[in-house]
Parts: C-alpha cells; sequence; structure tokens
C-alpha cells in the first residue's frame, strides 16, 4: 500500500485520501499529493507500484475507491469531460492513430479532444514546435519511433491546448540523445499555466526534466534528488 | 464533443477503413472473384443454352429423319428435352404445331419453382458470404489493431464516449461495406453483367447491407473482445460464422416454430414436416402402361400426319386444342398466383435473412416461410399428379393419329383406335399446393422474431465489444 503525500501550493491536480485498487489488489491506500502548475512532476516506483493506476485515476479511466480527485478543480468521476478537455494522456509506448500520415493522426487527435479540426497550417506548425520533422509529416505513423510518436502527442497536446500533459513511462527505448530531447521538449511544455505528468521507475529522464519527483514505492514515499536544481521538491517533501 | 464532431470522426473513420491497404487489396480481390464469377456464370448459362438449343435442334431433326416417330406420344423426357433451360419458358416458339399443345402443362421448371435461385450467385449471396465475412473480420480486426497498438487506450482518454467510439466504429464500417458492394455492383452493372434473380432492384437493398454490416460488425466487436491479437481475431471471426453456419439453419426454425402463435399452428407445421420429409419423392413420370402398348409407328413426312388429322379428325382435333388452350390459361393462371406467392415469399426471405449471419441460414429461412426444398418438393408431387391425370386423359382417350408411311408414300394403317372424345375439362383447373406461410402472416411470427434477434444481438454484441474495448484500454 502507497501513500502519496507532499506538493507545492497552487495545485493543478490534487489527491487528497485517495484509495485504490487494481484487480482486487489494494495499491494506494490514503494516498494524498498534488501535483503544481508550471511544472514538471515525476512519478516513479518499481514495476507493479501503481504509477499507471495514479495516471488512469487522474483521467477518469479508474475510479477510485475513497477520497478526493480535483483536476482544475474538476472531479474525474463526475465532470469527465471537463477533465479529459484538460488532459493529454499518453499511454505507454506512445501509441498512435494506426493506418494514418503523421499530419491526419494530429488533426485527429485534435479534432477528438476539441470538435475542432486544426488547419493544414496550424498542424504544421504545431508539429515543427514538437521537433517533428518535415520528412515525417506525411509518414505512416507506424514507421515512427518512440521518439518522434511522443513529439507527434506533444503536437497534439499544443493543438488541443490542453493545459495537463500526462505520459505513461516515456523514456522507454529513448537513447539518452533522445531522453535530453524529450526532456527539453517537456520543459517546454509546462510553461505558461500547464502542468507535465511522467511516470517512471528510473530516474533517466525524471533526473533531467522533473521539477518535482514523487516516488511511489510500498508502504512508504520517498523524496529523490534530480540531477539539476529541484526547489518545488525541496520545499514540498 | 458536438455531432459535428461525430460525423468528421465517421467520416475520418471510412476514410481510413476503405484506404487501408489491407481492406483495398480485399474489396478488390472480393470484387474481381466476384464479376469473374458471375462473367463466368453467365458464359456458362449462354454456353448452356445454346449447346441445348443445338442439341435439341438435331435431335428433331434426327427424328424428323427417324423412321420411327411417335407424335404426341413421345416419352415425357424426350418433350421435355426441347424446352430452353429457363423455367420462365414454357413453349418453344414455332414447334407448338409440332408439339401437343398439352405438353405446356409439362413441369419442366416448375419443379424447380422455388430452388433455383438458391443455385445461383444472387445479390443476397454477394452480400451474405464475402460482404459478411469482410464486415466480420474489419469489427474484429479494427478494434484488435487499436488494443494492440494501444490506441484505444489513448482513444478512451479523450473527451469522447466510449459509445460514441463504439458507434463510429459500426457505422464506419457499416457505410465501408455498403462503399465496397456499391463499387462491387457498379463494376458488374458497367461490364454488361447481371444478378440472379434478374428481376431483383439492387439499389433499395444498398442500405440493408448497411445494416447487415452494423449487425455483423457489431459481433466483430465481440469476437474482439475474446481476441488479443489480429490472427486471434482472425480465428475467432471465422470461428463464429462457421459456428453460426452450422447451428443456425436448425435454430432458427426451431425457435420459429416455437413461437408460433397457436398450438393448432405448431401441430400443422409439425405434420406438414413429416409428411412432406419423409413421404414426399420426386416423382419420375414413367411411360409405362397405356403409353407402352401403343405401337411404333414409322413417319417419314411429318406434314402427311397432320394433313391426315387435319383430313379425319377436324372436329375433335379442334375441340381438343381449344380445350387445351383453356386448360392451359387456367393453368398458367394458377401458376402466376403461385409464383407470385413464391416471390412473395423469396422477398421476404430476403430482407430478413440479411440480418442472421451464416452459409445455409438461406436455406433455413427458405424452409420456414414455405418456399424451401420441402415445399418444392410437395410442388413437384402436385405437378407430377396433375401430369399423371392429364396424360391418363390425354393418351387414354384420345383419338390418337398414328401412322405408318413406308417408302412408297401409302398409308398402311392406324395404330391406336378412337375411342372416347376428349374431356379435357374432367382434369380440372390445376390448383398449386398452398404455400404455408402468407407474407402478411409469416410476417407476424417470424419478422418480431427476427427484430428482437437483431437487437438483443446487437445490444448483447455492444455490450461485450465496449466492454472489451476498455478492458482492453
Amino acid at each position: 500500500v502507497a501513500t502519496i503525500i507532499g506538493g507545492p501550493a497552487l495545485p493543478m491536480i490534487e489527491f487528497a485520501d485517495v484509495s485504490a485498487t487494481h484487480r482486487g489488489r489494494p495499491v494506494l491506500q490514503g494516498a494524498s499529493c498534488r501535483f503544481p502548475d508550471d511544472a514538471v512532476s515525476a512519478l516513479l516506483g518499481p514495476p507493479g507500484s501503481g504509477r499507471t493506476l495514479v495516471l488512469q485515476l487522474i483521467t477518469g479511466l479508474a475510479t477510485r475507491r475513497a477520497g478526493t480527485i480535483r483536476i482544475d478543480g474538476w472531479d474525474p468521476m463526475v465532470d469527465l469531460r471537463e477533465v479529459r478537455r484538460r488532459i493529454c494522456f499518453v499511454p505507454e509506448n506512445a501509441p498512435v492513430p494506426p493506418g494514418r500520415s503523421v499530419l491526419a493522426s494530429a488533426r485527429l487527435g485534435t479534432l477528438l479532444a476539441t470538435g475542432r479540426s486544426p488547419a493544414r497550417r496550424e498542424t504544421v506548425d504545431a508539429l515543427r514546435l514538437s521537433e517533428v520533422p518535415d520528412r515525417a509529416f506525411g509518414a505512416d505513423t507506424r514507421t515512427l519511433g518512440p521518439f518522434l510518436r511522443l513529439c507527434l502527442w506533444m503536437g497534439i497536446h499544443r493543438l488541443r491546448g490542453s493545459t495537463i500533459f500526462v505520459a505513461d513511462a516515456p523514456e522507454a527505448r529513448l537513447n539518452a540523445q533522445e531522453l535530453t530531447a524529450l526532456a527539453r521538449l517537456l520543459r517546454e511544455n509546462s510553461r505558461h499555466g500547464r502542468s507535465v505528468i511522467i511516470t517512471g521507475h528510473d530516474a533517466r529522464l525524471a533526473g533531467r526534466a522533473a521539477d518535482l519527483v514523487l516516488a511511489l514505492n510500498d508502504l512508504r514515499i520517498e523524496p529523490r534528488s534530480t540531477a539539476r536544481e529541484n526547489p518545488l521538491a525541496a520545499l514540498s517533501l | 464533443v458536438t455531432l459535428t464532431t461525430f460525423i468528421r470522426f465517421v467520416a475520418e473513420d471510412v476514410r481510413r477503413q476503405l484506404l487501408t491497404p489491407w481492406a483495398a487489396a480485399a474489396v478488390v480481390t472480393l470484387a474481381a472473384v466476384s464479376f469473374g464469377a458471375l462473367l463466368s456464370g453467365q458464359r456458362d448459362v449462354e454456353r448452356q443454352r445454346a449447346e441445348y438449343e443445338a442439341l435439341l435442334q438435331e435431335r428433331l431433326e434426327s427424328q424428323m429423319r427417324a423412321k420411327q416417330v411417335l407424335w404426341g406420344r413421345a416419352p415425357e423426357a424426350a418433350l421435355r428435352a426441347i424446352r430452353a433451360p429457363s423455367p420462365g419458358v414454357t413453349l418453344v416458339i414455332g414447334r407448338d404445331r409440332a408439339i401437343p399443345a398439352a405438353w405446356d402443362f409439362a413441369p419442366w421448371g416448375t419443379e424447380t419453382l422455388f430452388t433455383y435461385r438458391h443455385r445461383e450467385w444472387d445479390f443476397e449471396s454477394l452480400i451474405r458470404i464475402p460482404g459478411g465475412l469482410v464486415a466480420l473480420l474489419l469489427g474484429t480486426i479494427l478494434v484488435v489493431r487499436d488494443r494492440t497498438s494501444g490506441w484505444i487506450a489513448a482513444l478512451h482518454a479523450m473527451p469522447i464516449a466510449a459509445w460514441q467510439v463504439s458507434i463510429a466504429r459500426l457505422l464506419g464500417m457499416s457505410l465501408s461495406v455498403a462503399g465496397a458492394f456499391t463499387l462491387w455492383w457498379t463494376l458488374i452493372w458497367l461490364s454488361g453483367g447481371h444478378l440472379l434473380p434478374a428481376g431483383i432492384t439492387v439499389w433499395p437493398l444498398l442500405p440493408t447491407a448497411i445494416v447487415y454490416g452494423w449487425t455483423l460488425g457489431a459481433v466483430g466487436l465481440a469476437c474482439a473482445w475474446l481476441s488479443r491479437t489480429p490472427s486471434r481475431g482472425l480465428l475467432v471471426g471465422l470461428g463464429f460464422w462457421t459456428l453460426a453456419s452450422i447451428l443456425m439453419p436448425s435454430v432458427i426454425p426451431r425457435a420459429v416454430g416455437a413461437l408460433a402463435s397457436t398450438t393448432e399452428r405448431r401441430e400443422e407445421e409439425r405434420l406438414r414436416r413429416e409428411q412432406y420429409a419423409d413421404d414426399v419423392r420426386l416423382t419420375e413420370l414413367e411411360v409405362s402402361g397405356p403409353m407402352a402398348s401403343m405401337l411404333p409407328v414409322e413417319v417419314t413426312d411429318p406434314g402427311a400426319v397432320d394433313r391426315w388429322a387435319a383430313a379425319n379428325f377436324p372436329r375433335v382435333e379442334r375441340q381438343w386444342r381449344a380445350g387445351m388452350q383453356r386448360a392451359r390459361e387456367a393453368a398458367h393462371a394458377s401458376l402466376e398466383t403461385a409464383q407470385h406467392a413464391a416471390a412473395l415469399h423469396e422477398t421476404y426471405i430476403r430482407y430478413t435473412g440479411w440480418l442472421v449471419p451464416g452459409l445455409l441460414v438461406k436455406h433455413a429461412l427458405a424452409e420456414v416461410a414455405g418456399t424451401g426444398s420441402v415445399a418444392a418438393r410437395r410442388w413437384e408431387h402436385a405437378v407430377a399428379q396433375r401430369h399423371a391425370a392429364l396424360r391418363a386423359l390425354l393418351f387414354d382417350d384420345r383419338p390418337t393419329a398414328s401412322v405408318r408411311l413406308p417408302a412408297g408414300g401409302a398409308i398402311q394403317g392406324f395404330v391406336v383406335p378412337r375411342r372416347s372424345p376428349p374431356r379435357v375439362a374432367e382434369a380440372g383447373i390445376f390448383e398449386p399446393p398452398a404455400i404455408p406461410f402468407g407474407s402478411a402472416a409469416g410476417f407476424r411470427e417470424f419478422g418480431p422474431a427476427m427484430i428482437a434477434w437483431l437487437i438483443v444481438s446487437f445490444c448483447a454484441a455492444f455490450a461485450a465489444g465496449a466492454s472489451g474495448s476498455r478492458r482492453g484500454a
């Protein structure tokens, strides 16, 4: 049973005494934490510790047994649409719509989230800002590597105008160069009132990008220090 | 998410499904196969018809040249053989004088009043077999592929409801299937081909294909629930299809029988099945008996027979022909009524049969609606009985003129003496056997069951598919 505590003021996402189970097994028990604005938060923990469940609780894909969760003031179990409108959730391995081009996938993701199909120019600009190379715009999404898939998702995040970017284990199968680039992109996405939450079981990406590191482990919470300065984590934990 | 978003999503899904290489290859392959099958079938029919005509002409000419020709008393098989291979043709133009008009009642073609359609490659088959498989496998593979790629998890985290995703999938798939059918039919139409039955209007049936794709797409979603890989999804879909093909033909009649409104009706249905399933046989008309006792005659000049008959039996011959004409018209009216009823039932089956997957379901539905093989045998039996009565009347009592014309040209003698004058009216008007289900009654009893099946199967499959999608996510 894990307990999450900590977090700075001005929380965009707040857990309060949350209990949840996964396939009948308790994973969270009275967990409380806050994920701040304008910051990259990393949730670390070993496999099976419930990292993905926390993200599913945030996005409304899983339900809690007790406690309170507020996403920008909205409850995922009550105001699911409002919550999902604010969150861009990237599952593990950053899956993208199969059988489409990168441009079409970006437009589809935006359409599904906002009901608006962005113009080509707008889509191209968002993808370029997310470091998707021009040569990949017409490529089939099945040919994309993990880094480009994440870049595509960040392009969708920009097009949607969502305020929270949530990625499950984004560092998987990335080399060091790609991790550095991804960390830079994540930090860029965490500005101007936006928030980024990532999970992982090691600190390779968290050490490069996270402002706040939360460790999710059985029965205990361990603040982790990152390679870069981490004032928010130091303040809250 | 607005309605516009939903519609755009459906359109995007249709475009995606139609434009994927797999779907395009499947559509093109099936179109090619269908096109080839239709063309070859059409050519085959034409070739058989031509060969048949040539054979008949040759046989007729050989009979004309032969020493022994029995005019009006030839075995029925030979007389049957001069008919064109179409049940719609009951009289060969230009040969009516040579062939006794009575043989217009010969049941060639009417014997297969109902069942000949099932042996043809018709539009329903086009929809039912390849179209059903396409819908089923698309429904299975698309969801499984979304699940294996992980995209479905991201999709469910979007601000669009799960039911909207599933409905969009189904609607997109149904429109894709209907689009594929439109493409096939257009190809066939442009190539000058045709589908059987020839009178069917295809275009209004295309919306029904949407329903078919919708239903099987829901089943495909359920299959996807049981599958975690596309290959397993294929196997599950094909397994479902095979199972439905095996089970549904026996389940449907039982279910409909159980739903019959009254006990008398169920008893009647049971008796009808027992009686005709065991006892009715395809009656082969025999040429023994009175016909066998007739002596052969030699005719080298067929015209001499007519001239001789006109000279010796003018009054009787005219009466006979007039009576036969009246009987023929009466019989044709009855036949027309029966054909109309059969067409109604066929239409009924055509519209309800879409909703049930399986290869042999159509035959089961035909049995239920009274146009299946049992009813066909019943029809054959009735026609054969009628034919036997006509044969006895015409050949036992008809004043027959048979002549022997040797090489010298002199008439040698008559074979069959004149007996009583013809009494065609005694044969009565041919009464086709009643078809068990009237169209309205059939719909009252059968339609709700089919609609209930549609609703229940769709709801169950949809619930299973949606649940499976979420679990997969």
